[in-house]
């Protein structure tokens, strides 16, 4: 509630650090499904949040998509990249799935910074259109509440989540995996699972964050203290 | 391309690879004594570069004075990593979460070495003399050779340091092998820094991507076996030039992640490693 009415009470700056919280409680949730339920570490994550951000921002300007396709472009994206990346890291072995991740984030890094007509290298991609509904262009104080709304769908996907059908069997999977293939539950197919529902939070909240620093610039992760270069 | 060009592209990517194989020598140490990988293995790395930098050129001391104050700085804060990020964590086997300790040590290295040496790269004074050794048409900097010759003999002082390990085995407590694995591999990363900075700029961000390409080298030859790491060192410096070559100088860690992928899929043991038993 609080959260709701803050634009009214603070200033821009503030409101900045808010809504950059609340992105990074986007993507938190998604990496507590995988490294808290299934027990999987990932350093991917924040090279699916610049595919979902960069998504968004090339899409609008360079495009002319409208903010709402590009989001689900950005999305689908994320969930492509769990999948491809997910399926030959996932046979390996938790250790060598951090990794694998890793070298992702690595990866995705340099791509950013080579496709430099796409996504303006160092620069980045500014003058990012608004989003809109029915020919209505959000303001800032509408991004804000995109932000919150995007939040509040995070929280509400994961809470209570270990009482589902999927968080049981996740938890049963980091558990033990035997005894999860003894029960029926694949763990291969659980585990791929919850890195995809990783990714897409990930993606999700990375395609709102242009809308907070007003031009995609490169990957800011939660892994990182700072936006690394 | 002539021949000459792909001897002398060989040449360079062992250069390359050597470095890998010392980071790689260093995870293979810490593993062997507490089968845990130390994820900070890379900024220890470029610690031993930037004090490198402050003993040998801010200072100007002798070089030999300078590499074995980085060996001890870099060794004492492997220990230090070993104290915060692995102690508290290990106490169940099975845990993974030594990984996000190590990782979270590792942002610390970095974030303070920012705070002390900028984010710009610093100039390195040679320690060799740069006029390059020719041999048939070839052309290889002393400096490349010594850090060639180096990784090499890392693998002696690794393996003494593990022999040693397995024969105090019976009598010696865990924490104190535990130390010393992490003193040795912390050292041996701060040496590599040390002898590759005169080849590079110096640098508070190479720290992650040596963290993954000395990984990537333990990865292929096998984990924790030091001739298979050895191998996979040098077999990714001359596939990573080689990648670079084909696919532009950009793409270099694209073509690592897909070499090790590749090899991975293959024999997940890597190509040194045992069978191992899947744990349950």
């Amino acid at each position: 509630m609080a959260l709701t009415v803050l634009p009214h009470a603070v200033n821009r700056y503030y409101l900045l650090l808010v809504e950059t919280v609340i992105i990074f409680g986007v993507v938190a949730p998604g990496l507590n499904i995988l490294a808290g339920y299934t027990g999987l570490i990932s350093v991917a994550q924040a090279g699916i949040f610049a595919a979902g951000a960069y998504s968004v921002a090339i899409l609008t300007t360079e495009v002319g998509l409208s903010f709402w396709p590009a989001a689900l472009v950005g999305i689908s994206l994320g969930a492509a990249i769990g999948l491809i990346l997910g399926i030959p890291a996932m046979r390996l072995g938790h250790f060598y799935f951090a990794l694998v991740t890793l070298g992702f984030a690595l990866v995705i890094k340099d791509w950013l910074l080579e496709w430099a007509g796409l996504t303006g290298s160092f620069s980045g991609i500014v003058r990012i259109p608004k989003a809109d509904v029915l020919g209505y262009r959000f303001t800032a104080l509408d991004d804000h509440y995109l932000i919150l709304a995007v939040g509040a769908l995070a929280l509400f996907f994961t809470h209570d989540f270990t009482r589902t059908r999927w968080g049981r069997s996740f938890l049963l999977v980091r558990d033990s995996e035997v005894v999860a293939q003894a029960l029926g539950v694949s763990p291969f197919r659980t585990k791929l699972l919850s890195f995809l529902i990783g990714s897409v939070f990930a993606a999700a909240a990375g395609t709102v964050y242009p809308y907070v620093t007003q031009g995609s610039t490169r990957s800011c992760s939660p892994w990182r203290s700072r936006c690394s270069s | 391309m002539r021949i000459e060009d792909i001897v002398q592209l060989i040449l360079s990517g062992l250069v390359t690879g050597a470095v890998y194989t010392i980071i790689g020598l260093g995870y293979n140490v810490v593993y062997s004594a507490t089968n845990v990988f130390n994820m900070a293995q890379g900024e220890l790395l470029m610690l031993g570069m930037m004090t490198g930098v402050l003993f040998f050129v801010t200072l100007s001391w002798p070089v030999l004075v300078a590499v074995a104050l980085v060996m001890l700085f870099v060794g004492a804060v492997s220990v230090l990593g070993d104290q915060l990020s692995v102690r508290p964590v290990a106490r169940s086997a099975t845990s993974l979460t030594w990984i996000l300790s190590t990782i979270a040590f590792a942002l610390i290295i970095r974030n303070v070495a920012v705070l002390i040496w900028g984010s710009e790269p610093l100039p390195f004074r040679q320690i060799l003399p740069v006029e390059p050794i020719r041999f048939l048409g070839l052309r290889l900097a002393p400096q490349g050779l010594l850090v060639i010759v180096s990784a090499i003999h890392g693998k002696a002082l690794v393996a003494l340091a593990q022999d040693r390990e397995a024969a105090e085995l019976r009598g010696i407590d865990f924490r104190r092998m535990s130390t010393l694995a992490f003193l040795i591999g912390g050292a041996i990363a701060g040496f590599g820094g040390f002898i590759l900075a005169p080849l590079t700029l110096p640098s508070v961000a190479v720290g992650e991507l040596y963290t993954f390409k000395g990984f990537i080298a333990c990865a292929i030859g096998g984990l924790g076996n030091n001739k298979g790491t050895v191998f996979g060192g040098f077999a990714l410096g001359v596939i990573e030039l080689f990648g670079a070559q084909i696919v532009g100088n950009n793409y270099r860690t694209t073509a690592a992640i897909a070499v090790l992928i590749a090899i991975l899929l293959i024999k997940p043991t890597g190509l040194f490693g045992q069978r191992a038993l899947r744990q349950v």
